[in-house]
């Protein structure tokens, strides 16, 4: 199974494609689930896959400072299959598309059921092992929320490209473009993001994995109203998810941060668990308007444990 | 295979995207910041406004135009050395380190509804200034004080900074003594706007909305000897200055205010301050002889008042909230309640309704001659309420001012979240007053027992009037009637008992204008019923007493008819409109017929100053026909102005006159 050894390019990458589709989900706006997308599904028997997964969340309404700061946690089930489509001998189109939900245990608003649909045109020039591998990719997602306000579409397009830098090591890399378009404008954010991925292969088969991003572009927030809230907000509105009836979600511009450090553990046929932690952190582009009031900064992290089972 | 694939792929695509979800594109919820609070209109919607708005034969009110604006500070400011902030900071000496500069931030929950960082001052030459930044931080939400606008102007939060008001007392262009002057600037710029918006009801003129409530006079301008509109001098006032409208500060009711809970800005921590502020409020206030001076010298020596002018009716409020003369105590309380409503066991209507509602404004208004308007004594409010009756003759010093302002027109309360909070469903305001006024004779309440509220058809045919019958057709007006959009006129009544009465004619009798034709004299009572919608008011009638003709023909009074009144006596021995309305009477009115030779005025501002006493949006409520009909007039009733028996009686010919001249457009 080494790398290159194969005639078809786009072979031995059942490891790293999917994290494409990891990146873009990692929205401070949004209830991160586990992969979908562009998939290991494209190597598995049946081109199907079915994930479940838990992630708990110290920040989900992205609260500015601890006082306010909200935790839940979060149960999901996705199903998604792929279809990879030749081309030619360089390049083929992955088509994919999957269906899944969230349940939460403590704000059911924030739940949600979603399909997605996704293609890929990706290109490789050979079989040769450090032959890099170009993406251009599109993705479409339906949401349906609890909470109304957030429910709608989504999008992202981008392109990516995977480089092997070792038989165990590869470096992946994605420039994104991604929207929302949701029932309140406040949930209607777009952002640019460039992100970069370095995988490895540890020797007892697992793969240990570190993304980092960063992003430009709307960010949401929830809490009460404030002067800080609302000089840095550029629209807001009486938040439906959460108990408390007098907070806000407000969408301003921000600059993201984030970092996600997992563990892919191979489990049983065609199965694996993934562990992962995501650190994510905004900064407002806009300062507040008075004397000496500080930016405020919207740190939030994650942790999941997700199962995935490919068929 | 590629193509099906792909087609198979792009419809479960469509499927997923058009099944899974409900849509995008903004909701209801959604506010932007930069959106403005909610006000909604209320009443008649004239928050701000004189009650006299100065209606100009073109149908504009002048109090309320660029005209005013321009002519307001051409006479305080005339060389435009206070229009920018800076300018006006710089001319007052603030920040320069020399006299007294305090500053105190709290929340008008009962005004304005603003966050409030007031600044004040006193120079040590004694000019007095107040600065106050106004921050409103509620977009989309409903108009009222926000936590937030106090947290605004706490930290001075520049996005949210609506409004800077600026206050001065100091002498006029022309030296001599000090009076309130009113500005307004932009934030931005700090240029010096001729409107405001103060309550989210639209742009007004300034200074209006200020001195409306602030004890202003709403009298029309007036053209100078070159033809120029000018600001009128207020007679009776100290300083005779044109632009010294009479309006002064207002106390610092700091019972009514909210406070930051930040440390530095809270109640406890900027009592002092605010008592410091009241004091300097005190020092304009002219000092009468029958009242304490409450501040202490080292602070400033209050002048003493002008028989005739406002007598500092306010100061009595700020003395006793402070503990009495000296000022002694600390802190603000106000437990004030005027001796004669205490005795006259009114305590809860001055409590639920004079010390919400209408002291704010009414405590600064009122002269040394005629006081009843300051609403000190329970028989002062009452003033404002006498029962007329509904047959003629008629009880003497009929007076419908509270009912027609306050439960038919909706002007008062003048300003908007004052109006607002009198009729919310937990105020005791309405049932108090409803009360006050069923007991003086009024009906305020429906047929259910709901106490009247403005905003019901109000149907207004115009006083009752006295016509010549040879003259030609009488032009009837609903055009006063009050939220009404569709006319009703009838006939009810004629000297021959037969309804309707023979030769008595109307046209077009749904119109606002119908034409009343009689072949008889005598007395015909018509009948106006309006409505708007599905409501109608209840109807409102019309006494026309007519004359085979009238002499002179009402179409042809004009202003020397009505100057021949001022200055002829209307009976052997009777006082003269020009023996009070004179230069140099003490305790002398406002408003001056005479020049200093005791003759009648010949200047060009004279017909503008008489014109300025006709409120064409209500007419009997003009002070050129109630004050010598004997309300509020320090003159009592005058001979020819007998209101209480039937038009055409020569008890009222002079009313009668008068009337028609205004009913004609008040011609020149």
């Amino acid at each position: 199974m080494g790398r290159g050894a194969l005639t078809d390019p786009f072979a031995e990458q059942v490891h790293t494609v999917w994290r494409i589709a990891i990146l873009p989900l990692l929205s401070l706006c949004s209830v991160a689930h586990a992969q979908s997308a562009e998939d290991v599904t494209v190597d598995s028997p049946f081109g199907v896959r079915v994930d479940a997964g838990y992630m708990y969340d110290n920040n989900v309404n992205r609260a500015p400072n601890g006082q306010q700061r909200l935790t839940d946690q979060f149960y999901s089930l996705n199903a998604s299959a792929s279809r990879s489509l030749p081309v030619n001998a360089t390049s083929r189109v992955v088509l994919n598309g999957v269906f899944g939900g969230d349940m939460t245990r403590f704000f059911p608003k924030l739940g949600r059921v979603f399909g997605e649909v996704g293609a890929a045109f990706e290109y490789r020039k050979s079989a040769e092992f450090y032959a890099p591998t170009f993406s251009l990719f599109a993705r479409g997602t339906a949401e349906h929320f609890g909470s109304e306000q957030r429910s709608g579409y989504r999008y992202s397009v981008g392109v990516s490209a995977l480089q092997p830098i070792t038989d165990r090591i590869d470096l992946f890399g994605v420039l994104a473009h991604s929207g929302r378009n949701a029932n309140s404008s406040v949930f209607d954010a777009n952002d640019n993001s460039v992100q970069l991925s370095l995988e490895y292969s540890v020797p007892s088969d697992g793969t240990l994995y570190l993304i980092g991003e960063y992003r430009k572009g709307n960010a949401v927030s929830t809490g009460p109203q404030s002067l800080v809230n609302l000089d840095i907000a550029q629209v807001f509105v009486a938040d439906d998810a959460y108990t408390n009836p007098q907070l806000i979600s407000y969408r301003f511009e921000a600059k993201t941060v984030i970092a996600t450090l997992g563990y892919n553990l191979p489990f049983g046929s065609y199965g694996s668990m993934d562990l992962s932690w995501r650190w994510a952190q905004s900064t407002p582009t806009q300062s507040p308007n008075f004397p000496g009031a500080s930016t405020p900064r919207y740190v939030d992290n994650q942790f999941m444990v997700v199962y995935l089972k490919r068929f | 295979m590629i193509p099906r694939r792909l087609v198979v792929f792009a419809g479960s695509a469509l499927m997923t995207l058009m099944l899974a979800a409900c849509g995008g594109g903004g909701s209801g919820g959604d506010i932007l910041p930069s959106q403005p609070q909610v006000s909604s209109a209320s009443g008649s919607d004239s928050f701000l406004l004189f009650p006299n708005p100065q209606v100009q034969p073109d149908g504009s009110l002048q109090t309320n135009s660029t005209a005013y604006t321009q002519a307001y500070y051409a006479a305080i400011d005339p060389t435009n050395a206070k229009d920018t902030l800076v300018k006006w900071k710089a001319a007052n000496g603030f920040d320069t380190g020399t006299g007294t500069q305090i500053t105190a931030v709290f929340g008008d929950s009962r005004d304005l509804g603003y966050g409030r960082r007031m600044t004040a001052r006193i120079s040590p030459d004694g000019t007095i200034a107040f600065l106050v930044e106004n921050y409103l931080t509620n977009p989309g939400g409903a108009y009222a004080l926000s936590q937030l606008s106090i947290d605004a102007a706490v930290v001075r939060d520049t996005r949210w900074l609506t409004l800077i008001n600026a206050i001065e007392f100091s002498p006029g262009p022309a030296g001599g003594t000090s009076f309130a002057k009113f500005f307004n600037f932009d934030p931005s710029t700090g240029q010096r706007q001729s409107t405001v918006d103060l309550d989210g009801r639209g742009e007004k003129a300034m200074p209006g909305p200020c001195i409306t409530c602030h004890g202003g006079r709403g009298d029309a301008l007036t053209p100078d000897a070159t033809g120029k509109l000018v600001f009128n001098i207020v007679q009776n006032s100290a300083s005779g200055a044109r632009g010294d409208v009479q309006a002064q500060l207002a106390p610092f009711e700091v019972g009514t205010f909210k406070f930051s809970t930040t440390a530095g800005f809270t109640r406890e921590e900027q009592e002092a301050t605010l008592k410091t502020m009241n004091e300097l409020v005190l020092c304009t206030y002219p000092l009468s002889p029958s009242r304490p001076s409450g501040v202490s010298q080292n602070i400033c020596k209050r002048r003493n008042a002008v028989a005739s002018e406002w007598q500092g009716t306010a100061s009595d409020l700020i003395i006793n909230a402070y503990g009495g003369d000296g000022l002694p105590n600390s802190a603000f309380l106000d437990t004030f309640m005027p001796a004669d409503w205490s005795s006259s066991g009114q305590q809860a209507l001055y409590q639920n309704v004079v010390v919400p509602s209408c002291r704010g404004c009414h405590t600064l208004r009122g002269t040394g001659a005629q006081s009843d308007i300051d609403l000190t004594t329970f028989a002062k409010f009452q003033s404002f309420a006498k029962f007329q009756g509904n047959d003629y003759p008629k009880l003497h010093g009929f007076d419908d001012r509270i009912k027609a302002h306050v439960i038919d027109r909706g002007d008062m309360p003048l300003a908007k979240i004052i109006y607002d909070a009198f009729w919310s469903a937990t105020s005791p305001g309405p049932a108090a007053i409803a009360a006050f006024l069923e007991a003086q004779g009024f009906t305020v309440r429906d047929a259910a027992g709901a106490v009247l509220q403005p905003g019901r058809p109000i149907a207004d045919p115009g006083p009752d009037r006295v016509v010549g019958r040879t003259q030609g057709p009488t032009t009837l007006s609903a055009v006063r009637s009050l939220f009404a959009d569709a006319y009703s006129w009838s006939i009810v009544s004629g000297p021959d008992g037969v309804t309707p009465p023979t030769g008595a004619t109307l046209t077009n009798p749904n119109s606002v204008n119908p034409t009343f034709s009689a072949a008889t004299d005598g007395k015909y009572v018509l009948q106006l019923v309006v409505s708007n919608g599905s409501r109608q008011s209840d109807p409102a009638r019309l006494t026309l007493i007519v004359q085979s003709a009238l002499v002179p023909a009402a179409t042809a009074i004009g202003f020397a008819d009505v100057t021949n009144v001022l200055q002829k006596p209307p009976c052997s021995g009777c006082v003269k409109c020009i023996d009070c309305h004179k230069p140099n009477v003490p305790s002398g009115p406002p408003v001056f017929f005479a020049d200093a030779s005791g003759s009648l005025r010949a200047d060009a501002a004279f017909y503008a100053e008489i014109r300025s006493r006709i409120n064409f949006t209500d007419i009997s409520a003009s002070p050129l026909l109630r004050k010598p009909s004997g309300n509020h007039h320090g003159g009592g009733q005058l001979g020819g102005f007998d209101t209480s028996v039937l038009p055409g009686d020569p008890a009222r010919a002079n009313y009668d006159l008068f009337l028609n001249w205004i009913l004609n457009g008040a011609p020149q």
